[in-house]
């Protein structure tokens, strides 16, 4: 029983920062159509200018801005330097140009950060461990839990009560129509792409005290973050959310009791719903 | 799918330009570099050599899905891997010969590309192409972690080159092995350009154009895709078989999604929808990993920044830079 | 022209990144590296000594990526010690020739050929990767070149006949002395592993299994493997069973071992079983230790590199001597010092001859000297090595490996078990 509960949190914790680290990707691909194969780069340069800034500074909350607000800008340079001028049918070029930045991304934190594995000491009232009865569970997973739940309210409550929420989903069913009643459909884009990001390099710095920041990260959760938007489907936040939970689900109880699975218990499960429902299961369009 | 970039459409009016004026010449004299070359280097430069050619078959087979199917996919290594992986447990592990095995690795990568196919064609798009990549990325972490089978982590080595018997040189040294190579791949290219040109090759390049019409003629559209799908995984296959003999090991990181894009790339650089193009590609790419590789430690930037670079500016590829030269439309 | 003016910004991106990948290129990149050429010669009129030859040592690992920090300090030592002892080897100057194999089988291949035909080096200090050594050993077997091999761990990997490897692998690890010392020293009866679960992770722990445990009475209790990369060792953490007799053990190295000492100690692990002991690369003085903090402290490592403490006078010099280059204490450095002892004894011996390849690999398999003991070889390439069991411990506010205990003769069977498959 122990074991469930704690395997039950770990993955809880898990889910919300593939939650956040997804929900941006979701977004974007679901609007723009755009596979920003850079998206986990943020990610990954998040976690670094945490660390850098935290460095520095001695301070959580300057780092966890600083990451967020840096890869907020950099997905706006991104995308008005890059990826404007591609249509939603260029798939190709889009993906083979993220991917190049992808690489340069990760060999160039390489040069600047090195090969070693860095960490980011969670803020003290956040360390150590709390004793929930015969649990012992390390305070920082909670506050993980805690926030992706938080953000992932809010995002719910921004894509679906505010205006700007409005025009996104309009433009997430009929970008053309959209388009032709009005609404400044490239700013939307640019303004989605930017916060994206922004929620990648958030997820970065969250993430960094829990699962270290190291030159590969990016591939490795690069997997994960497609793996949630096939599942959930693009362009839904809740399709992100319900996906997160089970992707970190079923990764973390597989570890937990067959090992032996290992990365396949994340891929095959996928496959499958991609074959029973090719847009997800709540994905939206063509 | 909704229609491809213009300057991809023109390819192969581009192609029958270029067919009429200059290929002749330029094709008998790349054939005789090829088959002059290697007696005039090292062999660890004829090896490079072989690479290029394993990689170009590659790329052919991914060039028609790409190309002629209009359907963008990531998944081409898997197929690859999928062809290595089976010659290698064949031949190590059973006592089959050589020749069964290979035919049987090559069976099996169509096989995968036949299940891919099931999947991935209830999209289009974008979409299409994520599913490729899901799929490829199953595939890879089925090589990493059944262990007892693939080795895992570790691979699979020791695979010795088979012995024709009937030929008086051994395929252990790199020149022999090369032109065996290079006939396997000038017998498939030509294979390859009769298809694109058979009523089968041209239906599919209807459908790229417009599915939709195709389909109110009467086509079975999606048995074209599905059919593409697999002859492409068999292209892979062979590759695969290929390369598998010429490392005389193969390792899991040979399905990834990594060497699906340099073999995007390569369709991409070479001008897709067009027979030579992936030659050309694999001709600028393979080489040029090597040098990076040679010149400098920051070989991963020098590659990504040959993808931007690339993207940006020759999105149509190499031919689609000669057209533009002749005084074509502006095709940006 | 419109479209070229609107690219400019991605143009000056494009060359900024190009500048900066050809001026990565300098210090570690690929060219040929010259050390200071000697003055002095020795030996007799035909030696390639007095002809002043250059002999050519080639580097072939992975130099970028995550194992790049371990590699690079091998390397670099070896090339700094050569460079201190006036560039030279046996009286010939010496010509280091690096090549990234970015750990893969092919690009390995290509690049060590390229050495061999183009460059034409003498020897080859590679291949570090335990993958590409395993699938590619029955290739390297047969290229006209030697092998010197500092660090491939797997026991999936024997030399061949112009092959030596002086690092002690997962079964050399194993040592019944170890079990015993457990038991008998800190009472444990109970062992729990975790294990990295790929091959060589699986090496680590079945020697422990099959060797020490044994030897010590130490029960196993639970086994748990976790894939490469694992970010959450919590599901793992969390089902150790506690005790006062319990060791914690198995095979973690790098990212992940750096992961589950955070994480152990944000699940108050260490309070809960007695000893946390790891071998091979699970802590490293000079790459990683120094960003670990508290979580380390306690914990115990085994491995044949010796500690920064370790009681020998001549030793401790070159510890001084190394902390002052490199700034950190030496801990994978060690692998580049053997290295370079082997191939100074080795070339010493031969008055700086290296055309005759048999003579090469014999000389280069004698009992080698140290300061921290003698290392020596047998049958089949591999080394027979000493153990250090070690503590962490914080020194000065750093962490810093600290010898606890010396255990020799530890070995890979030799000749290889009859169903071990090239």
């Amino acid at each position: 029983m122990n074991t469930v509960a704690l395997a039950g949190m770990d993955a809880l914790s898990l889910a919300m920062l593939l939650f956040l680290l997804s929900a941006g990707l979701s977004i974007t691909f679901g609007l723009m159509r755009i596979i920003n194969m850079a998206h986990t780069s943020f990610y990954l340069l998040g976690g670094y200018v945490a660390i850098a800034v935290w460095t520095q500074t001695r301070s959580f909350g300057l780092a966890v801005i600083a990451a967020a607000v840096s890869m907020g800008v950099a997905g706006l340079l991104l995308y008005s330097g890059f990826l404007r001028r591609f249509s939603k049918e260029d798939e190709l070029p889009q993906v083979l140009l993220t991917f190049g930045v992808l690489l340069i991304v990760a060999d160039l934190a390489l040069i600047v950060w090195g090969g070693d594995v860095k960490r980011l000491p969670p803020p003290a009232f956040l360390g150590g461990a709390v004793e929930l009865g015969p649990l012992t569970y390390p305070r920082y997973r909670f506050f993980l839990i805690v926030t992706g739940l938080v953000m992932a309210v809010l995002l719910w409550l921004f894509v679906s009560r505010t205006r700007l929420g409005s025009l996104v989903r309009a433009g997430v069913d009929d970008v053309e129509t959209a388009q032709s009643i009005g609404i400044n459909m490239p700013l939307v884009f640019l303004l989605v792409f930017g916060f994206g990001s922004l929620l990648a390099g958030l997820a970065g710095v969250l993430g960094a005290p829990y699962l270290g920041v190291y030159p590969g990260l990016d591939f490795e959760t690069m997997l994960l973050a497609f793996a949630v938007i096939i599942v959930g489907g693009a362009g839904s936040i809740e399709g992100a959310f319900i996906a997160a939970l089970l992707v970190a689900l079923v990764d973390t109880f597989t570890k937990t009791y067959v090992p032996a699975l290992g990365y396949f218990s994340i891929y095959a499960p996928m496959a499958i719903i991609l074959a029973l429902r090719p847009n997800g299961l709540l994905g939206r369009g063509t | 799918m909704k229609g491809l970039p213009q300057v991809w459409l023109d390819y192969p009016r581009a192609g029958l330009m270029l067919r009429r004026t200059w290929a002749l010449p330029v094709g008998l004299l790349a054939l005789a570099v090829a088959i002059v070359l290697p007696f005039f280097v090292q062999p660890f430069f004829v090896d490079i050599m072989t690479r290029v050619l394993v990689f170009a078959i590659l790329a052919v087979g991914l060039n028609l899905l790409v190309g002629y199917a209009g359907l963008p996919s990531l998944g081409q290594a898997a197929f690859l891997a999928m062809g290595a992986y089976t010659l290698a447990i064949l031949v190590k592990r059973t006592g089959l010969p050589a020749l069964v095995a290979v035919l049987a690795a090559i069976v099996a990568a169509g096989l995968l590309g036949a299940l891919f196919g099931l999947i991935a064609l209830r999209a289009r798009g974008a979409t299409f192409l994520l599913i490729t990549l899901a799929l490829a990325q199953s595939a890879w972490a089925v090589a990493f972690t059944w262990r007892a089978m693939t080795g895992g982590d570790d691979g699979i080595g020791g695979i010795s080159r088979p012995t024709l018997a009937f030929l008086p040189w051994s395929m252990e040294q790199a020149r022999p092995y090369y032109f065996l190579v290079l006939i396997v791949f000038l017998v498939l290219l030509w294979g390859f350009s009769v298809l694109v040109r058979s009523p089968f090759g041209l239906a599919l390049q209807g459908i790229r154009d417009n599915e939709l019409r195709m389909r109110s003629l009467g086509y079975n559209t999606w048995l074209y895709q599905f059919v593409a799908f697999i002859i492409a995984a068999l292209f892979g296959g062979v590759a695969g078989v290929l390369r598998a003999y010429l490392t005389e090991a193969v390792t899991p990181g040979w399905a990834e999604v990594t060497p699906s894009a340099e073999a995007l790339l390569m369709v991409i650089i070479g001008g897709p929808g067009t027979v030579v193009g992936p030659l050309i590609g694999a001709l600028i790419v393979v080489p040029a990993g090597q040098i990076a590789n040679f010149f400098t430690n920051r070989w991963q930037l020098v590659l990504g920044v040959v993808y931007v670079l690339v993207v940006l500016f020759a999105p149509g590829g190499i031919i689609g830079l000669l057209r533009r030269g002749r005084g074509g439309e502006e095709l940006a | 022209m419109k479209m070229l003016r609107r690219t400019i910004p991605a143009w000056l991106s494009v060359l900024a990144l190009l500048g900066a990948a050809c001026s990565g290129a300098g210090g570690t990149g690929a060219q040929p590296q010259q050390a200071a050429p000697a003055q002095s010669a020795s030996g007799g009129a035909a030696s390639p000594a007095a002809t002043g030859e250059p002999l050519k040592i080639g580097e072939v690992a992975e130099y970028t990526g995550p194992f790049a920090g371990t590699n690079l300090r091998a390397y670099d030592t070896l090339e700094w010690l050569v460079q201190r002892d006036g560039g030279q080897i046996a009286g010939r100057p010496v010509e280091f020739i690096r090549a990234e194999d970015q750990a893969k089988v092919d690009v390995f291949q290509s690049e060590s050929r390229r050495l061999i035909e183009a460059q034409k080096v003498d020897m080859i200090v590679g291949p570090i990767n335990s993958g590409v050594a395993s699938s590619a050993q029955q290739w390297m077997n047969q290229q006209p070149t030697v092998w010197i091999i500092p660090e491939v761990g797997t026991v999936h990997y024997y030399p061949g006949d112009n092959a030596v490897r002086s690092v002690a692998t997962s079964w050399h690890m194993a040592l019944p002395d170890l079990g015993k010392y457990f038991a008998e020293t800190h009472g444990i009866r109970k062992a729990v592993t975790i294990g990295l679960d790929y091959a060589a992770g699986r090496d680590f722990v079945d020697g422990e299994v099959q060797k020490i445990f044994p030897a010590g009475n130490i029960e196993v209790v639970r086994q748990f493997w976790v894939p490469v990369g694992n970010p959450d060792f919590g599901p793992v953490i969390s089902q150790i069973p506690t005790g006062d007799d319990v060791m914690v053990t198995g095979a973690l190295w790098s990212a992940d071992a750096v992961r589950f000492m955070q994480q152990a100690t944000d699940f108050g692990l260490k309070s809960k079983v007695k000893m946390i002991v790891f071998p091979a690369a699970f802590a490293n003085d000079d790459v990683g230790l120094d960003t670990l903090g508290p979580a380390a402290e306690g914990m115990y490592v085994y491995n044949e590199m010796p500690p920064p403490d370790y009681p020998s006078p001549e030793y401790q010099d070159f510890v001084k001597a190394f902390k002052q280059q490199f700034k950190v204490n030496p801990g994978y450095a060690t692998k580049g010092y053997v290295t370079y002892l082997q191939i100074k004894q080795a070339l010493e011996s031969l008055q700086g001859r290296t055309d005759d390849r048999q003579a090469l690999v014999h000389a280069l398999r004698q009992p080698l000297k140290t300061p921290f003991g003698e290392i020596t070889f047998d049958n089949c390439g591999n080394a027979i090595r000493t153990l250090y069991l070690k503590q962490i411990k914080i020194v000065d506010g750093e962490d810093q490996t600290s010898l606890v205990k010396e255990f020799p003769n530890s070995s890979i069977p030799c000749p290889q078990p009859a169903d071990w498959k090239g």
